[in-house]
């Protein structure tokens, strides 16, 4: 059975697409059959696991023509998604993790699969089921900054929750309300499955110091010890078109692999209590 | 004494389990009756007359040189057997003692001087200075029979029921960038942040020093009158202060974060623990290691007593408290009236108090702080001074050996080092008694030259072989000789004055954290160490005359010659330690591989490995190649544990490596530093890895070569422009 980590934030800019993306190439790294989930309109997981950017002058006819969309473009909004034409992407893709893309789409698919989703929420959760390969290990799902439908979608189905938070003062005042937001939208998650990471971590800010401490003094053993370093490296490697081939040689390379350590292990925990249960 | 040695062996299991005793057959007294008490008793009787036998028989010299190589062959062999076996040690100290005394019977029985003024006023001084250096030598094995090896204690795991703790850094002069990093790394101590306080004891009353302390978040404790010098400033601070236990660090030792993780679960498992003491590490070369080269590849001046010597002690429950790198019981501290103010070295003074309430002391050989060794001889010499004067001091005026509260044990480990400082004016004697002969014709010792090597030899070289192996992990052998004549000019007088007017003189601070810029002689520190070698270089011009011309016994001549060229060697070493050499770093720095990132200009985070590290400046390796370029500036990130970002500029780039220079660094930046550097708890763990073992034939080469590069030195001084400290 596999396990789903939802990376969601309060706030935008934290970081939450390229984390997914490299915690996907270091978890796949790690031995781990990993699946990474764009629960996110925008579509940009694809453009951060390497893969060339999806044809958007489809999008004003692809409401009346769903048929026609070119096969790169499909993604979680159409029916017509499955493991086969899944397989099919990874091998024109050619990229080293399988990704489901959330699809180039018209609004009224959207409000469509949002309404249904309201309606039964159970059909999407089978659907998305249906799209996990049988022998996955994790599923990373992308979300949608802040408080909006899909990323309740996404915390619906979630076993693990990474939150990415910036080391600014005003994440401190975020964090209580963000936190009932999660405990509406996942009741049922256990309260030790919610983990917070500090990203774009700016070590020469003394700032930033004082929040990470308050923040571990507050939220102990739910905050990974060890934060994201910003660096330009990333961005720069991303501009090359060198988004899956970050240099080792860079600190927040390191970050990642922290990271990706640390989620492989709540994972098997998770896993060990499924067992067990 | 038994009773002594069951209580070490049971705590230092570490379970405190009373009533051992009740253990049955543990308690053998009586049981083995009348006829075995007869038959031990006749055993001992036979054994002391063959003892008695050995020593005292006298011998003719070829015969007693054949008995003395055969014996000297024998322990030789032993030796090499097992060499960590401390039965075996046992033995070659019963060996070398019988050998001695041997050579001590033969002197007293047969070669004093009877008449002649001179004769019997040198004899005299020489047969005390070789009487105070057997019973040294008796103290010696006493003391290092068997070393304890205490371990840690654990704390109870709810850190709620751990002690409340008070550190004081107590100074005087010191400048706040030998002070601060030590408050920093005591801020740092690993316990719980409501039951730790950290105090700078201020007797200079400086306003840096408040601000400093309300910056970083420490207590600060001013004093007017600084009478008592550091006692005082303790005992001041003691009265205000409320803690469980006081740790106490001087103002240039920077704790570990372990330092009470490994100290303070002695005191909570037994009520009865006053005091816990870990070793004085330090950092940076002394006078000794730095003007000779020795440095961390053989032991310094401080390893016998902190390596050997306190492990020894501690097995009689007789470890001193050092002053600095220490943990003390508040309740028992202030039974026995504060800190001890009666003389200047409060620190033994106040154990001596605690231990004849009865209070245990312990000594963990662990190195739980680093500090700053005395930079110059000069100085080091007006440390030790202190240290001298101090401990003759307490034995004039609260003897070991007298008075209440003590055992055996512990008075005779108490005397052993107190007495150690006595050894100056004995030194002198040695080194001057050949001149009585060669210059005066005074007979100091009557016998032929040969009889009395044939009974001296196997002596020194018994004693050599056994220090070696009981000591040679802490102190090399003959370095001894080089430490106590290096000293011995400058403490013969004070020590003398304390023994006759124990209560006159007054407190001297120790100076550190200074730099010598450059290389010179310190004409004036060697001046009484060149008088006395050039007085020996005439001896041997006599000597040698004297053979020559046939004037006098050429054996007597030639053994007082030889005698000469000894000391001269021995001055010639001590000499070579004034040659003061340039201290190239302003900080010292450690040797520390600790992950990194460099945050270049660029906003690029490389990542990196320190190589090296200090408080001013670093070595790191960049995992990437990275052109940067000289003088640009960046950020040094220590990563594990993570920390304030340090600005630094780069001084020095090749291939992948920075040098980096950090300067006006923020009180956060500083201490990010000073616990990457110092506070990790096994940071001088490995300082002595790699390093080889005492060979005394090559120690003496060694010492032979300083020695002729110290006397030329002295000769050659007067005609070249030197600089005189």
């Amino acid at each position: 059975m596999s396990c789903n980590v939802v990376v969601a934030a309060p706030q935008g800019g934290v970081g939450r697409t390229t984390i997914v993306a490299q915690l996907a190439l270091r978890i796949s790294a790690l031995g781990k059959r990993c699946l990474a989930m764009d629960f996110d309109p925008q579509n940009s997981l694809g453009l951060r696991l390497g893969e060339e950017p999806i044809a958007w002058v489809q999008r004003s006819t692809a409401a009346g023509r769903g048929n026609r969309i070119p096969l790169s473009a499909v993604g979680l909004v159409h029916p017509q998604l499955s493991q086969s034409v899944l397989a099919e992407q990874a091998r024109v893709r050619g990229g080293r993790v399988s990704h489901v893309a959330f699809g180039v789409h018209s609004c009224a698919e959207r409000w469509q699969m949002e309404a249904d989703m309201l309606v039964e929420f159970g059909g999407f959760r089978a659907r998305v089921a249906e799209l996990t390969p049988p022998k996955c290990d994790v599923v990373l799902i992308d979300t949608p900054a802040g408080q909006n439908i899909w990323a309740e979608a996404a915390l619906g189905l979630a076993d693990v929750v990474l939150v990415p938070l910036l080391a600014r003062a005003s994440t401190a005042a975020l964090l209580p309300g963000y936190e009932q937001y999660l405990q509406e939208v996942a009741p049922d998650l256990p309260a030790d499955r919610t983990f917070y990471v500090i990203s774009q971590w700016d070590p020469t800010r003394a700032l930033s110091h004082d929040v990470l401490e308050l923040l571990r003094s507050v939220r102990a053993p739910q905050m990974v010890a060890h934060p994201i370093f910003y660096d330009e490296a990333l961005e720069e490697s991303f501009a090359r078109g060198h988004a899956t081939s970050l240099d080792d040689a860079f600190q927040v390379a390191a970050d990642f692999d922290m990271l990706a350590k640390f989620l492989v292990e709540a994972t098997s925990v998770h896993e060990r209590r499924a067992a067990s249960a | 004494m038994g009773d002594q040695k069951s209580r070490v062996s049971r705590s230092s299991i570490g379970t405190a389990s009373a009533g051992r005793s009740d253990v049955p057959g543990v308690d053998t007294a009586g049981s083995t009756g009348f006829v075995g008490g007869l038959v031990k008793l006749l055993a001992l009787v036979l054994c002391g007359a063959c003892g008695w036998l050995v020593i005292a028989t006298p011998l003719a010299t070829d015969v007693q040189l054949m008995f003395g190589a055969g014996v000297y062959v024998c322990a030789q062999l032993l030796n090499r057997v097992r060499k960590r076996d401390r039965f075996i040690s046992l033995i070659l100290m019963g060996v070398s003692l019988a050998v001695s005394t041997r050579y001590l019977v033969f002197r007293l029985g047969t070669t004093l001087p009877e008449s002649g003024t001179l004769n019997l006023v040198f004899g005299g001084l020489l047969l005390m200075a070789e009487l105070y250096a057997f019973a040294m030598l008796l103290f010696g094995y006493f003391q290092s029979a068997w070393p304890l090896n205490r371990k840690p204690v654990s704390l109870p795991t709810d850190s709620s029921a751990w002690p409340t703790v008070d550190v004081f850094v107590p100074t005087y002069n010191e400048s706040l960038e030998v002070v601060g990093p030590t408050v920093l790394a005591a801020r740092a101590l690993d316990w719980p942040p409501d039951k730790l306080r950290v105090y700078i004891l201020d007797d200079g009353c400086r306003s840096e020093f408040r601000e400093f302390a309300e910056q970083v978040g420490v207590e600060y404790f001013e004093r007017v009158e600084s009478t008592h010098a550091k006692a005082g400033n303790i005992n001041k601070a003691l009265a205000r202060t409320e803690g469980d236990f006081i740790a106490i660090f001087d103002c240039d030792h920077l704790p570990a974060r372990t330092f009470l993780q490994a100290t303070v679960g002695w005191l909570v498992s037994d009520p009865k623990m006053a005091m816990v003491q870990t070793p004085h590490h330090f950092y940076s070369p002394d006078p000794f290691e730095r003007n000779l080269g020795t440095f961390r590849s053989q032991p310094n001046e401080g390893e016998l007593f902190y390596g050997l010597i306190q492990r020894g002690n501690d097995l009689w429950n007789a470890a001193f408290f050092c002053g600095s790198c220490a943990i003390i019981r508040r309740t028992m501290l202030l039974e026995v009236g504060g800190i001890a103010v009666e003389t200047v070295t409060e620190d033994a003074h106040t154990a001596l108090r605690l231990h004849r309430r009865g209070y245990d002391t312990a000594y963990i050989d662990l190195p739980q702080a680093a500090g700053l060794a005395t930079e110059k001889l000069a100085i080091h010499v007006g440390q030790r001074q202190r240290w001298a004067r101090g401990m003759v001091q307490i034995f004039r005026l609260d003897n070991p050996l007298l008075g209440r509260g003590l055992s055996l044990g512990q008075r005779l480990c108490y005397a052993a080092g107190m007495m150690h400082f006595l050894h100056a004016v004995p030194r002198i004697i040695f080194l001057t008694a050949p001149l009585s002969y060669l210059f005066f014709d005074a007979q100091i010792i009557v016998g032929a030259p040969g009889l009395v090597l044939a009974y001296a030899l196997p002596h020194l070289l018994h004693c050599t072989l056994t220090n070696s192996r009981i000591q040679g992990r802490f102190r090399f052998s003959f370095w001894s000789e080089v430490y106590e004549i290096a000293l011995a000019p400058y403490i013969a007088l004070p020590t003398t004055l304390a023994l006759i007017a124990p209560k006159i003189g007054s407190f001297n601070v120790t100076a550190k954290g200074g730099r010598i810029e450059s290389g010179y002689f310190d004409r004036k520190i060697a001046l009484p160490h060149s008088i006395l070698a050039v007085l020996n270089l005439a001896g041997v011009a006599v000597g040698v005359t004297q053979m020559v011309t046939g004037a006098r016994h050429a054996d007597v001549s030639a053994f007082n010659v030889g005698w000469c060229v000894y000391n001269l060697l021995m001055l010639g070493a001590a000499i070579s330690v004034a040659r003061e050499s340039k201290q190239v770093r302003e900080v010292p720095r450690v040797n520390a591989t600790l992950p990194a990132a460099v945050r270049l200009p660029s906003g690029h985070q490389v990542r990196a490995t320190t190589s090296d590290l200090s408080l001013s400046g670093a070595m790191v390796s960049l995992a990437q190649p990275r052109a940067v370029e000289i003088g640009s500036k960046l950020h040094l990130c220590l990563v594990e544990p993570l920390a304030h970002a340090i600005p630094a500029t780069v001084v020095g780039a090749t291939g992948n490596s920075l040098r980096l220079h950090f300067e006006a660094l923020t009180t956060d930046a500083n201490a990010a530093l000073v616990e990457a550097v110092f506070s990790r708890g096994d940071a001088w763990l490995g300082w002595t890895k790699g390093r080889k073992r005492d060979r005394p034939v090559l120690e003496f080469l060694k010492i032979v070569g300083h020695g002729v590069r110290g006397v030329w030195t002295a000769l050659s001084a007067p005609f070249r422009g030197g600089v005189a400290s």
